[in-house]
């Protein structure tokens, strides 16, 4: 600091000079206080003071967001969600524009809409436990959380964890379908009728005719499902999503069609599949060796193939195991999250480690989640229904 | 909230830059997280001298974030962390004003309106006369419009140097240090033209500091 430039100074020129700020602001810079600052300028003793005086009071007032509501819009980052637009004209724009493509794809694909896809439409269930939906609109409530329901070969008899037996009429693969839903939490696996296994995750749906008897085998799936499919060169098997189908003869293989998530994807274990999405008209045609992965991309609807070296581990749930290896708290609480539909966040700070080793899907979430805090040493809480993760 | 609050970050804080090539380079969740707790509110404080929609404000910073986890491929190494997130988090909200046709203008933002998320820190009042003198000063930076107060914010809150300051509005080193040397001008003469009980209160207040020493 050289005191000869300040002997000029008005009060303006102190309130712009930085050491002056830091001085004023913090009373003390390099030993030296603003009394003996002011001291040293006798003659600029008045400037001083209120110079002083304006740059202490001249903050603008602060406003302070909580840190839940930090937290949240962090969280939407990482989690790429967009922003949605509150200018009403644009919203309803939007919805005019949506509801011109429903109609015109509607009508375009009208014709090419298998019965079981206006079934698998029309017919939506929620339900809190798992059910078995029987051709005749009966539902049956499954409690346990991992469900095994079997098909005889005619469709007519259907066994539930091997206890009870159901008995339906038989009906014509065009006309009448059964369903199974899956709520979070819970697993089923299925047996139908040509002897074909499913194993529905969590979260899911399955719709299919109780005898297969068409040229071709036909199901519909929402959410995420394993087929091993029983070989039958004369009636290929189709697994159906609302974006897109596989198609096989004989094989395994794990299919997820998320549709709230947008996240369509095949994964190959044995055999061959081939994939098509979109319309009849635009469709695109996809053939996938084992151990790969086919990711549906939103906006082209191309397939994006990548190689899977885990392939057990992806498809650990159905045996009632999530697998990790090496993977941090993030990664595990993703699969967590989707597996029981819960929110959870990550916020810590620091490395929080990695984790191999297998999670037991029979646990509660609850158990899960203390489980996880007590492995990555981190604490968490319920905030409005969202599990937060912090140091 | 305390006065330090928005300055202690410093332009070369070696943490932050660290933070910042750890996730340029990495990817690093944690230092991406660390950087945007530790510059929210900074760059919170910035947009409500444009916006008095808290959502819109959000909005922009949730914007910008996503902007560099998506690009991050493409960032490069900063020497100045805090001005470049400051310009990047200006452009966009400037962007995000323009899209949704919402730039206030300084007359609409009244103290009012902050209400709902003001700070539970406030600097406690000790004496009525520092009150009067506050008010003055505050009635006067509330006249001011979004771009004097920004140049106020910038160097009084953030305790930014001018070429700092410079660089985020793409001015001259000069031009910025003219534009708030005017400002200082006015708000000096607004304090001094307050009631007499203000003025009152200086001779008093500069008495009893000579009587002190």
């Amino acid at each position: 600091m050289n005191i000869k430039q300040y002997q000029s100074y008005n009060t303006e020129e102190f309130i712009l000079d930085d050491y002056f700020m830091k001085l004023a602001k913090e009373e003390t810079v390099n030993g030296t206080t603003l009394n003996e600052f002011k001291s040293l300028l006798p003659e600029k003793k008045s400037e001083i003071e209120l110079a002083a005086e304006i740059v202490k009071q001249i903050q603008s007032e602060k406003v302070t967001l909580p840190k839940e509501r930090k937290d949240i819009i962090l969280h939407r980052v990482f989690k790429r969600e967009k922003i949605q637009l509150r200018n009403n004209l644009i919203k309803y724009a939007a919805a005019a524009i949506l509801a011109i493509g429903i109609i015109s794809t509607s009508i375009l694909l009208t014709n090419q809409r298998s019965n079981l896809q206006k079934f698998a439409s029309l017919n939506k269930v929620k339900s809190e436990n798992a059910e078995l939906v029987l051709a005749n609109g009966e539902r049956v409530e499954i409690e346990s959380k991992q469900s095994k329901i079997e098909y005889t070969p005619d469709g007519t008899s259907v066994s539930l964890n091997d206890t009870s037996k159901l008995e339906q009429e038989k009906v014509s693969s065009e006309e009448s379908f059964n369903q199974v839903i899956v709520p979070f939490g819970k697993r089923s696996s299925i047996l139908l009728s040509d002897g074909t296994v499913v194993n529905l995750n969590s979260g899911s749906r399955l719709v299919y005719p109780p005898v297969f008897d068409k040229k071709i085998r036909e199901v519909f799936l929402e959410g995420e499902a394993y087929f091993e499919v029983s070989k039958d060169k004369t009636k290929p098997f189709i697994v159906r999503t609302d974006e897109f189908k596989v198609k096989v003869l004989g094989t395994k293989f794990a299919v997820q069609a998320f549709k709230k998530q947008r996240e369509y994807n095949t994964l190959l274990v044995e055999g061959s599949v081939s994939l098509s999405s979109g319309s009849n008209l635009f469709s695109k045609e996809q053939v996938l060796k084992p151990n790969q992965k086919a990711t549906l991309t939103n906006s082209t609807k191309d397939f994006k193939i990548t190689e899977v070296e885990d392939v057990q581990n992806q498809i650990a749930w159905i045996h009632g195991y999530l697998i990790f290896n090496n993977e941090d708290l993030e990664s595990l609480t993703k699969k967590v999250s989707r597996y029981y539909n819960i929110d959870i966040a990550v916020f810590t700070t620091g490395k929080t480690g990695l984790f191999s080793g297998k999670l037991d899907l029979k646990d509660d979430p609850e158990r899960v989640i203390e489980g996880l805090s007590t492995i990555f040493k981190v604490k968490y809480e319920n905030q409005n229904g969202t599990i937060v993760f912090k140091d | 909230m305390k006065r330090q609050d928005l300055s202690r970050i410093r332009t070369n804080n070696s943490d932050h830059l660290n933070d910042w090539n750890l996730f340029i380079s990495n990817g690093s969740k944690n230092a991406f997280s660390r950087i945007y707790n530790d510059y929210f509110d900074i760059l919170y404080n910035l947009g409500i001298k444009f916006s008095t929609d808290s959502q819109i404000i959000e909005n922009s910073i949730q914007n910008l974030f996503s902007y560099l986890l998506k690009k991050r491929e493409r960032l490069t190494p900063v020497t100045n962390l805090r001005s470049y997130l400051i310009k990047s988090f200006r452009n966009q909200l400037f962007k995000d004003l323009k899209k949704q046709k919402k730039l206030v203008l300084p007359d609409q933002i009244t103290d009012s309106q902050f209400d709902y998320y003001s700070s539970t820190e406030q600097v406690i009042i000790e004496n009525e006369e520092i009150a009067e003198m506050q008010n003055a000063l505050k009635k006067c930076l509330n006249k001011l419009n979004s771009k004097q107060q920004e140049l106020i914010y910038l160097r009084f809150d953030c305790e930014m140097s001018y070429k700092e300051i410079a660089s985020i509005l793409d001015i001259t080193v000069e031009a910025c240090y003219k534009s708030i040397y005017r400002l200082i001008k006015i708000i000096k003469k607004d304090i001094e033209k307050a009631d007499t009980r203000s003025r009152n209160f200086f001779l008093w207040f500069i008495h009893r500091l000579e009587s002190s020493l």
